[in-house]
């Protein structure tokens, strides 16, 4: 294995010192396709715009070697499957793009890996489904499924805080959510936690008021919500505003691991737990650098998602590069490539990403929790 | 002085000449009769010097303005009110708003008809007033209509079919408050099928027959033709 | 917890009616669908966050997101109506027309917030609880629900009690009558846009301040309920919308809080169909004002 692993160093060297011989610039096309626009916005958007910070500094840092670069764009699947479905046949048209990063989420990312496979096109998709994988051999997922991110959080909910009640809050109208939020309540009932009560909102809600009241006048131990960051502090606060008991415990996914959850909660967050990918600020070299740079060009600190889809662009590099050094830079070439990835340095979870046999991303997960207004890796 | 002139007038509605030429006029205090069949042109008549359809030539001078290019609603607030076919009160208000919606095409120009005159004149608006106006029977909502248009001081008072739908009596009773306001010295033209309750009524007469005047002159003259009675008014 | 939940419908439901009454009158004067509410709502939101955080005292930004949502109210009839009101037949065209406006000013808030939820710093308005017969209350339910019956009542009396308001109620039943009348409608039109786009303003605002959150989309889920009470209310009847606002209000609190969740919007529709089946002109609407609205 480890003879293996250099010998394809080696060839890949060589590789790379043909192409800078031949001295013949080489364009690899790409297309970043995110929801932009429509109800996944709040993910796509900030993929997309984590992807191309990410891909501006790779062509800068001459990660292609001398003179190649990635050319990408940016499409906007509008959180919309005929729209999607019509810009993957019009992309996979043209023989120079090798690969789409996207679409986003749920049902618009399955019915893009349909298409995908169909065109015998790669596309790795933002969601964590599944589904996707199993469509066929051409589309990837790049997130963590949620049986591998959930654990996290449930175990710390049932062996950490020993918790026995837990209401549960979620979000109804978007598939992820919904995946993640199930997986949580089998988690926990397993490890013996009883779910007292079980409510889903709508992503554009904002009046939680009759719902606070609810869960504020019942008695549970713990209160998991499960939505994303900025509506997840708004409903911690108007919990918090509707007298929920101090000494309960408020659990959330990795959805809150973003700054947007501590400023639009402020007080009332302190004291919550959550998993990230993402440790705001950063906590390495790597990942540190990322949202120094993030924040000087967006002029807003990164959230998970952007995080994510810096991420996701060093694994679609890396997967690009790799089948240009193997002399197969074609769209067989990056999907076998991306399928293949191991240990691809990233900002996330451990700071290394990898794919398994069956193409399934590890990147791992913290258990964090809000104290004095930061995240804080959460007491063991 | 002349209150209304009408020079030529033309009106097509898509195509169709509905007015073909008219000219006629109203002096200050005559109560004018223009009558004719069905379809002869009379409610597009009003209709064009009310402004609520467009001519296509011709003048029309009210008080020796012509009101070419005026919105309806400055129309009846230069005096000219069209008391339209069919009553249209605003049937979910009651008498009363009605008739304080009569004001405003009075504008800052000084009160003809007070509200007590108009309870004078037809005192079952007063009685009803609270009612909401579309419960009124059709009389009392022909009585409202002018009552309306009177409280929005009118030089000239167009009236369309005011005896439509309505029983002899009570025909005989608006018809009578129209000639007490005559008298009083309002300036009326009046659109009839009833040609003999509108002759009866007016000093002088149009015939008004496919979009042309066919006849003019005085009432009585005009009531005791009975070829031009037979021919033009079929009645 | 009954009265509670209660307490928390009768402060939503009055916020709908806020929105509501504006889409009411539009709907009773022209006869049309303003899909642009919904924007213009959010548009107020919006004024108001911006002007609070460049340093405005708060209740200037309310007076001027106000003004600024009246003025945006007045453009979309512009834009989106007039000219369409002109060639008649315009319930179609204007829908989709004023379905456009609402994607502009959607995508324009998009932009501008970078696709973020944004609330009012922190003490924008004093978080202040109160405990009152074992029902908790705070300075701001308080202050929502006496603004919106201050306003309800100064709309009522205008629409009942003044010339003006008389000229809107006359468009309303009947335009072409109300002109011979010398009511000059285009008039009455700017009037009750500006009108409309001023509350669905202040709704934005209220609403923004009292959920913590200030979104792109927010006015999409009240769209659907300004439907829901404008058909429940009697089509155009003010005082349908108020009442239906209300109900609505508190059937969703009480159907979030003891009825499986998910549920709210199924039970909200089953709701309406009921009440169309017993009343198929809504609560409010009688023959009349159906009747004065399908003459033109």
């Amino acid at each position: 294995m480890k003879t293996q692993s250099l010998m394809l160093t080696a060839t890949s060297a060589a590789a790379m010192m043909l192409a800078g011989a031949s001295a013949h610039a080489e364009d690899y096309k790409a297309v970043i396709l995110q929801s932009l626009t429509g109800g996944a916005a709040f993910i796509g958007k900030n993929v997309a715009d984590g992807a191309v910070l990410a891909a501006e500094e790779l062509n800068e840092q001459g990660f292609f070697g001398e003179g190649n670069k990635l050319v990408f764009s940016v499409e906007d699947d509008a959180t919309d499957r005929t729209q999607t479905l019509s810009l993957i046949t019009r992309l996979a048209a043209d023989p120079a793009t090798l690969m789409v990063m996207g679409p986003t989420s749920g049902s618009v990312a399955l019915a893009g890996a349909n298409v995908a496979n169909e065109r015998e096109f790669p596309v790795m998709t933002t969601t964590n489904s599944m589904e996707v994988l199993e469509n066929g051999p051409w589309s990837f997922i790049m997130t963590q499924p949620a049986s591998i991110t959930m654990p996290f959080i449930a175990d710390y909910t049932a062996e950490t805080l020993g918790v026995e009640t837990c209401a549960v809050i979620g979000v109804k109208d978007n598939e992820a959510y919904v995946a993640l939020q199930r997986m949580y309540e089998d988690l926990i009932t397993e490890a013996g936690v009883e779910i007292v009560s079980n409510d889903g909102v709508a992503l554009a809600d904002s009046d939680f008021s009759a719902l606070a009241t609810k869960v504020a006048s019942s008695d549970q131990d713990c209160v998991f919500v499960g939505t994303p960051a900025a509506q997840g502090a708004n409903i911690i606060l108007q919990l918090k505003q509707a007298g929920l008991d101090p000494d309960t415990a408020i659990l959330g996914h990795n959805a809150f691991a973003s700054p947007t959850f501590i400023e639009k909660g402020g007080a009332a967050v302190e004291g919550v737990y959550l998993i990230g990918a993402w440790v705001p600020g950063g906590d390495n070299e790597f990942s540190s650098a990322f949202a120094e740079n993030f924040e000087e060009k967006m002029g807003f600190p990164a959230d998970e998602w952007n995080a994510m889809g810096y991420s996701g662009m060093q694994v679609v590099a890396h997967a690009i590069r790799d089948a240009a050094e193997a002399g197969n830079a074609t769209r067989e070439g990056v999907r076998d490539a991306l399928g293949e990835q191991k240990d691809v340095p990233v900002v996330v979870g451990t700071h290394t990403y990898t794919l398994d046999e069956e193409r399934v991303p590890f990147f791992g997960m913290k258990v964090l929790q809000v104290k004095d207004g930061e995240f804080t890796v959460a007491p063991e | 002085m002349t209150t209304l002139t009408i020079n030529d007038l033309h009106v097509s509605y898509g195509g169709v000449k509905a007015l073909r030429g008219v000219s006629l006029r109203v002096e200050e205090g005559e109560m004018v009769a223009l009558i004719g069949s069905n379809g002869a042109g009379k409610s597009t008549l009003l209709n064009a010097l009310s402004n609520v359809v467009k001519r296509k030539s011709g003048e029309v001078i009210f008080e020796g303005t012509d009101t070419r290019g005026m919105s309806p609603y400055a129309v009846s607030r230069s005096g000219l009110l069209h008391v339209p076919e069919g009553r249209q009160v605003l049937s979910d208000m009651s008498v009363y708003e009605n008739l304080q919606v009569g004001l405003i095409a009075r504008g800052k120009r000084k009160t003809i008809y007070s509200l007590d005159h108009v309870y004078e004149l037809f005192p079952v608006l007063e009685e009803r007033r609270d009612q909401i106006s579309g419960t009124l029977s059709g009389g009392q909502q022909q009585m409202l209509a002018i009552g309306r248009a009177l409280m929005g001081g009118p030089h000239l008072l167009l009236l369309d079919e005011p005896s439509l739908g309505l029983s002899p009596l009570i025909t005989d009773q608006v018809f009578d408050a129209l000639k007490k306001l005559n008298a009083e010295g309002l300036t009326v033209l009046l659109v009839e099928q009833n040609a003999h309750r509108a002759l009866e009524a007016t000093s002088r007469a149009y015939v008004l027959d496919r979009g042309q005047i066919s006849f003019e002159g005085a009432s009585s003259e005009l009531a005791g033709n009975k070829a031009v009675i037979d021919s033009y008014l079929g009645a | 917890m009954l009265t509670q939940q209660i307490l928390n419908g009768l402060v939503s439901g009055s916020v709908y009616a806020l929105f509501s009454l504006g889409f009411t009158l539009i709907f009773g004067v022209q006869k049309l669908l303003n899909f642009a509410h919904g924007a213009t709502f959010m548009a107020g939101a919006f004024i108001a966050y911006y002007c609070t955080i460049s340093g405005l005292p708060f209740v200037m930004a309310i007076g001027f997101s106000m003004l600024a949502t009246g003025l945006i109210a007045i453009l979309i009839d512009l834009i989106a109506f007039r000219t369409l009101r002109k060639r008649g037949n315009a319930e179609f065209p204007a829908l989709v027309s004023s379905i456009g406006v609402d994607l502009i000013l959607v995508s324009i808030a998009q932009q501008v917030s970078n696709t973020q939820v944004l609330n009012f710093p922190f003490g924008t308005f004093p978080i202040q609880f109160y405990d009152i017969f074992g029902l908790r209350i705070s300075l701001l339910q308080i202050v929502i629900l006496a603004t919106v019956a201050v306003l309800v009542a100064a709309l009522i009396f205008y629409l009942k009690k003044t010339t003006f308001g008389r000229q809107v109620r006359a468009v309303a039943t009947n335009e072409r009558a109300a002109a011979l009348l010398g009511v000059n409608a285009q008039s009455v039109y700017l009037q009750t846009f500006f009108i409309a786009g001023a509350l669905a303003g202040l709704a934005g605002v209220l609403i923004g301040l009292l959920f913590n959150s200030i979104q792109f989309l927010m006015g999409e889920p009240y769209m659907l309920r300004a439907f829901v009470v404008v058909v429940i209310g009697g089509l155009g009847s003010v005082q349908g919308a108020i009442i239906a606002s209300l109900m609505l209000g508190v059937a969703q609190s009480l159907t979030v809080a003891y009825l499986p969740s998910g549920l709210t919007d199924a039970i909200i529709f089953g709701l309406l169909f009921l009440v169309l089946l017993v009343r198929p002109n809504g609560l409010f609407g009688d023959i009349n004002a159906v009747a004065g609205g399908t003459r033109q």
